[in-house]
């Protein structure tokens, strides 16, 4: 017996547009020779198909690290972010409503999760990621004795991130590094865009002061 | 500091931005690890995954992981050209419950496909999927078209 | 006719201890032995963990060491009546119900033989966890 209900594949791709639109995650994932859409991805994943879900790992989790990292400035916290983030997203698969927002969803978490370590770090200068070290874990003591010319901008510029609220901090790295609009930072986290506008406004004063004489 | 020279030091820190970033890519050989911590513990989930309650012919009944159900079925739905499984639904029937599957389904479809046929494929596969790998039977399967793709390959031709 | 892998209760009653132990049942050896059948039957590839040897390992994932405890099937015994319970991961070489039936009948063999004094119900408790492809 069958049941034939036959939706317009115009209406999804409309959909998939608008998502594609707002936050550009989401994109064909490749499966050996096939490519399987993200919503057949997630959903097969959400009903425990390990193998779609290795898909989905495989595309995200790069650049997940890679977000994490520039917020954190420490490789082991961003892995620990990336890998809480991608077993949490396995284990609550039902709560993502549309599965074509799985990108924005996962972003999400990720940041969530950024801003919660960036809150914990005290604001002691042995926390502060040393320019130098950039992507490995840091002793900052190094940093705070040399002399203040020997820094380079790059250097300087690390710093001035550690002053930014975490907040701040993750909002400003998913605009100017991650490349997404003030709209696709909203939506990534929940936020209104006049929200996502403030934070970045002043984030981007905080860095210009910071650099002054620098650049 | 004025909106204007804001904007005007962030054309010049363009250059740090791009160097601070350059700064973070992962190297993927470095990042197995992480990849292989993630898939460790998800398979070791799967210990605590959804059972479907089933019973063999002689009456012995067992549980087995509704994903592994499930992958049975999509296995046999991808194995039909132009059809990929989504959603596999499974539901115990028969008597004594469990004894048979009543199977619902959601696909995508490429473009060009004689559904019907495909259907009636799909049909034989996952029912004779179900006897051959599990041993049970299927009473009914449904499907259903959710959407369609355009199959690359094929366009090429 | 089903085969049900049962023994009619003895009309013996059996001499009472304290609660826990009861005479002729020693669960670690009985538990080895269904394990090696368990094992043994083809298409098996080995066991899974339990609820409790998943909550055992826990502490081991957090540290980020994979838990290497031995399973077992477990076993355990209420009065007269025996339960066992089998986490099992398959291949595919064999349909999963001519699995399930070979399990039940060894595991009645190996029950009837290992356990001393009467065996009321039996409840053989099998889940299939994987099977791979």
């Amino acid at each position: 017996m069958f049941a034939e209900i036959f939706r317009r594949g115009g209406i999804f791709a409309e959909e998939a547009g608008r998502f594609r639109g707002t936050v550009a995650y989401d994109g064909d994932m490749t499966r050996g020779d096939d490519r399987f859409d993200i919503v057949t991805l997630v959903v097969r994943a959400r009903e425990g198909d390990i193998a779609s879900f290795e898909a989905l790992v495989d595309e995200y989790e790069r650049k997940l690290l890679r977000f994490a990292w520039r917020a954190l400035g420490d490789r082991q916290d961003a892995e620990d972010v990336v890998q809480d983030t991608l077993v949490k997203a396995w284990r609550s698969l039902d709560a993502l409503a549309e599965p074509a927002a799985f990108g924005t969803w996962i972003y999400r978490m990720a940041s969530n999760r950024c801003t919660d370590v960036l809150r914990r770090r005290t604001s002691r200068p042995s926390e502060a990621s040393d320019p130098e070290d950039l992507g490995h874990h840091v002793d900052g003591a190094a940093s705070v004795e040399r002399s203040v010319e020997a820094r380079t901008a790059l250097e300087h510029f690390s710093e001035i991130l550690q002053t930014l609220s975490s907040e701040q901090r993750v909002t400003w790295v998913l605009h100017q590094m991650e490349g997404l609009s003030y709209a696709e930072v909203a939506e990534t986290l929940g936020i209104s865009e006049g929200s996502v506008r403030g934070r970045i406004h002043r984030a981007r004063t905080a860095i210009a002061e910071g650099m002054e004489g620098w650049v | 500091m004025s909106d204007e020279s804001v904007n005007a030091t962030d054309a010049h820190l363009r250059g740090i931005i791009d160097e601070y970033m350059g700064a973070f890519e992962p190297d993927p050989a470095e990042s197995v690890g992480l990849r292989e911590r993630i898939l460790q513990i998800v398979r070791e989930d799967a210990v605590l995954a959804p059972a479907t309650k089933l019973t063999t012919e002689r009456g012995n009944p067992f549980r087995m992981a509704t994903a592994e159900v499930r992958g049975i079925i999509r296995e046999a739905v991808d194995s039909v050209p132009g059809i990929r499984a989504r959603s596999v639904n499974l539901t115990p029937a028969g008597e004594p419950e469990g004894s048979a599957v009543e199977v619902s389904l959601t696909v995508t479809m490429s473009a060009g496909t004689a559904f019907v046929s495909a259907a009636e494929d799909v049909r034989r596969s996952v029912a004779g999927a179900l006897i051959a790998q599990v041993g049970i039977p299927a009473m009914r399967v449904d499907v259903t078209v959710e959407d369609v793709f355009v199959d690359e390959e094929a366009a090429d031709d | 006719m089903t085969e049900k892998p049962r023994v009619q209760k003895a009309r013996v009653e059996k001499p009472r201890f304290e609660s826990g132990t009861s005479r002729g049942f020693d669960e670690a050896a009985v538990s080895a032995r269904l394990t090696e059948s368990v094992t043994g039957v083809d298409g098996v590839t080995g066991l899974a963990p339990g609820l409790r040897d998943m909550i055992a390992n826990a502490a081991a994932r957090v540290m980020r060491r994979t838990g290497s405890e031995p399973l077992r099937v477990e076993v355990w015994r209420t009065g007269e009546d025996l339960g066992v319970r089998i986490d099992a991961h398959l291949d595919d070489s064999r349909p999963v119900t001519e699995i399930v039936d070979e399990l039940f009948a060894v595991i009645a063999v190996d029950l009837q033989a290992a356990v001393d004094g009467p065996i009321g119900e039996i409840d053989i408790d099998v889940h299939i966890v994987s099977r791979s492809r």
